[in-house]
């Protein structure tokens, strides 16, 4: 007899009206889109609030004197008050970048380090929490265990007299689990060390709240939480903010510029040389808005259950070994990295099997994460990646896709 | 009773209609065996990328092949094309047939029958996405990139920003190598001639040249002639998905390698274009891991017709040339098709010219950009101008601009002609 098919909850299946991409089709079948990590679809309200900007509100900000440059200076600040909410933060300590990476790089370089500083990390961070510390200062990476999973405990063997900070993903974009970042923030300030947190993949699968976490610096990008590309942000407690160097100069940071002197404007603007990308910033503020009303604490669960299902999916597969995959399961979000034991089966030609086969969307490849890979001996995994609108269904279809794969 | 091409080209038919799962619903459609296998097959609907990408990996293997624990142990792997004629699609790669496929269609060329007749170096130079995994792309030490007997050359995406330094680098390489082979794409290689023309760099010459990877426009063979002069340089068509299909001779044509595929030209529309130009269609023959038929490369060949070819070869087709992409078609003035062959033949005249890209973008407006030697630049355009007035017609809107260089595609082979409108490939076919 077949055992009874689990009933899932889809509390925000009603959510997929609200992505216009998820009307795609290729081949004539409509596509399952699971490659949010990489870059996520943006709700019809993202999309509407960009294109408001562009059609009716077109001025420059924190400049004009004319009644279409208020307008849109005010809709800027507030969408950097509504970003500061999402995050409890004051808006003073929000500054627009053009993603995440920027955002570490201004602080990598804002510090001041020397050549022979040092930055504890994971071992398994993206590139972009990775090079800036090595290009600065030196990066010392925490050990990982034999499937990849960092061994967080280790950070106190890690830190030195050299130690300037401590930087690490909240959740890492190969293995999907929420990280210690209090056991890690914790020890750091025992030590009077800041700590950055990289919050790319996380920031729209759990709910954040930086003073609760007391955390230094915290970065993430537009374009993976539902918002616009090219736009991102970078938290930082004011008092480091003003520590910091200045990153780049030029028009809108600076307060005076005469023959002697110049004066810059304080914390966040001095961070914003140039025209910023305005229409992000206010798309990017309609993005938390939706995930707000949606609720965090619903996206939050909805991403456990996703992460869960994938992961018990995933060992029915035959040959398939998940990256972390000894990490407890609560504290995955719907985020799961892996290979098949199959040799003349690439990781990327997975991914594209099941565009083609299947019209699912996944990533192959080293997602930016190419010291883990080599450290695990591997060339390549699959990610699959889900958001708010994904179903228990289509993690149902993935899993049977990747069994009729390898039979 | 002996093997022959069309006993071969009749079990490959019969045997994927009968075990390989795609072809199943084709069934009905095939006379039987009262016909020959060309009539069958001709009886047959047409293959297309879009169908391999909806029933890769098993969907084209023989039944009685275990196609998973063919992928478990390596013996075949899914890889994925270029992307050169039509979008990527993935496909099963069997290498001893792929072996076979190059082998034999070197024995229809006599330089490279002596080369390939026994073990020898061989250097590529292509896009590093061409040359299987992406693997040598930056600073890869020389020791890095030799596979076996193969040196890979080319670390850079787009050939024209080879500076110098990288220049000499592989002119230094190849002279350390002394491959007996150099398989280049004809644009890359051109780049790199002109560049070692310039510099007066002496460079090791091989036994044979042999070009593949896209159509080798006359501006190419140019540079490459003047850089190995005396050197056979040996035109090889073929793709991923069908191994190598023709190699040109020693007297000039095309001849179909009997060994791994059998071909046919489904011919232009009379009222679109000349109906000596077709479509290629590939049968692969003996490769049961990847069964394909009627398969849609995506290409055209112009048929030859007339007494046998001076080569003496005579088993299976001699095309005059391969034309180009389907999709690089431009129109005339008429609406009939122009193909890349046409636009290059014309385009020869202008001696000065190393690079170009026509682009059509409505039904009278043309423009070419072309890379020129300086001293040349001005004279050009107007050869460049008369040479497309030929092509599309007396009345045509044409516009030329001399520009330092040309980039190619994200698949990293270069585009001498296209249209900027969408059109109906099929049409052209009905």
């Amino acid at each position: 007899m077949t055992p009874p098919r689990p009933v899932w909850r889809e509390p925000l299946a009603h959510t997929r009206a609200d992505f216009p991409l998820l009307e795609r089709t290729i081949d004539g079948h409509p596509i399952v889109y699971l490659d949010s990590a990489s870059t996520a679809p943006k709700p019809r309200c993202v999309i509407d609030a960009i294109t408001r900007v562009l059609s009716g509100h077109t001025a420059n900000v924190h400049r004009g004197v004319h009644t279409l440059a208020d307008e849109i200076t005010g809709e800027y600040e507030a969408a950097r008050l509504r970003i500061a909410t999402f995050l409890n933060a004051s808006p003073a300590e929000i500054v627009f970048t053009r993603n995440a990476t920027e955002g570490v790089n201004l602080v990598a370089h804002g510090l001041g380090l020397k050549a022979d500083d040092e930055v504890v990390l994971p071992a398994l961070e993206h590139h972009s929490n990775f090079l800036p510390w090595r290009v600065h200062a030196r990066a010392v990476p925490v050990g990982l265990s034999e499937d990849g999973y960092p061994l967080y405990d280790d950070v106190g063997e890690a830190l030195s007299n050299r130690t300037r900070l401590l930087a690490l993903a909240h959740v890492s974009n190969t293995a999907g689990v929420v990280a210690p970042i209090e056991s890690w923030i914790a020890t750091a300030h025992s030590r009077g060390l800041p700590v950055l947190v990289d919050a790319s993949q996380s920031a729209s699968h759990v709910p954040i709240d930086v003073r609760a976490l007391d955390c230094d610096f915290l970065v993430f990008s537009g374009h993976k939480l539902l918002g616009p590309s090219g736009i991102g942000v970078l938290y930082g407690k004011r008092e480091l903010l003003e520590r910091l160097a200045l990153y780049q100069t030029g028009g809108g940071m600076v307060r005076y510029h005469g023959n002697e002197r110049f004066e810059v404007h304080d914390v966040p603007l001095r961070f914003e040389a140039g025209t910023p990308n305005i229409e992000g910033a206010i798309g990017l503020a309609a993005a938390v808005s939706y995930l707000d009303r949606l609720g965090m604490d619903t996206v939050s669960t909805h991403s456990h259950a996703l992460g869960k299902h994938l992961i018990e999916g995933l060992r029915t597969v035959p040959g398939a070994r998940v990256v972390a995959g000894s990490a407890p399961v609560e504290r995955r979000i719907a985020l799961v990295t892996f290979v098949l034991d199959a040799s003349g089966l690439a990781p990327e030609s997975v991914a594209r099997l099941l565009c083609d086969r299947h019209q699912i969307l996944v990533s192959g490849g080293y997602h930016c994460a190419h010291i883990l890979h080599h450290r695990l001996n591997l060339e390549g995994t699959v990610r699959v990646s889900a958001s708010v609108f994904n179903t228990h269904d289509e993690v149902e279809r993935v899993v049977s896709a990747l069994r009729e794969i390898v039979g | 009773m002996p093997e022959t091409i069309h006993s071969r080209c009749t079990a490959a038919l019969e045997g994927a209609l009968s075990s390989v799962p795609f072809y199943r619903g084709w069934r009905e459609s095939d006379p039987g065996p009262s016909q020959s296998a060309s009539e069958r097959l001709k009886a047959l609907p047409i293959l297309f990328k879009k169908d391999l990408r909806a029933n890769v990996p098993f969907g084209f293997m023989h039944e009685s092949y275990d196609g998973r624990a063919g992928l478990m142990s390596g013996e075949i792997e899914l890889v994925a094309t270029s992307g050169t004629a039509a979008d990527r699609v993935s496909i099963i790669w069997h290498q001893p047939w792929w072996d076979r496929s190059e082998n034999e269609a070197a024995r229809l060329h006599p330089a490279l029958a002596r080369a390939f007749g026994c073990r020898h170096r061989e250097a590529v130079l292509t896009s590093p996405l061409c040359a299987g995994k992406l693997c040598h792309v930056g600073r890869v030490p020389m020791e890095e990139r030799i596979v076996s007997d193969l040196l890979f050359l080319n670390q850079a995406f787009d050939p024209t920003a080879w500076d110098a330094r990288e220049v000499r680098r592989m002119v230094d390489e190849l002279n350390r190598f002394r491959p007996e082979v150099i398989e280049g794409d004809p644009a890359y290689l051109a780049i790199l001639a002109r560049a070692c023309l310039l510099d007066e760099l002496p460079v090791h010459q091989p036994a044979c040249i042999v070009l593949t990877y896209e159509f080798p426009s006359c501006v190419h063979y140019r540079q490459i002639l003047r850089l190995f002069p005396g050197v056979p340089v040996v035109s090889s068509y073929g793709s991923t998905e069908t191994g190598h299909v023709f190699t040109r001779c020693e007297a000039g044509r095309f001849h179909q390698n009997t060994a791994t595929c059998h071909v046919e030209i489904q011919p232009v529309r009379a009222s679109r274009g000349d109906v000596g130009v077709g479509r290629i269609l590939v049968t692969t023959l003996d490769n049961p891991w990847f069964a394909l038929l009627r398969f849609d490369v995506g290409d055209l060949a112009r048929l030859h017709h007339g007494p046998p070819c001076e080569c003496g070869r005579t088993e299976g087709l001699t095309v005059e040339a391969i034309e180009g992409r389907v999709r690089d078609l431009t129109f005339d003035l008429q609406g009939r098709a122009v193909t890349v062959k046409d636009l290059d033949d014309a385009l020869s005249v202008a001696e000065g010219v190393v690079n170009y890209q026509v682009e059509q973008s409505g039904p009278r407006q043309y423009s070419i950009r072309y890379v020129a030697d300086a001293e040349a630049a001005r004279a050009t355009a107007e050869v460049l101008h008369e040479a497309m007035r030929t092509v599309y017609g007396a009345e045509a809107d044409i516009t030329e601009r001399s520009v330092s260089a040309l980039s190619p595609e994200q698949s990293g082979k270069f585009r001498l002609a296209r249209t900027t409108f969408d059109w109906d490939s099929e049409e052209l076919f009905k």
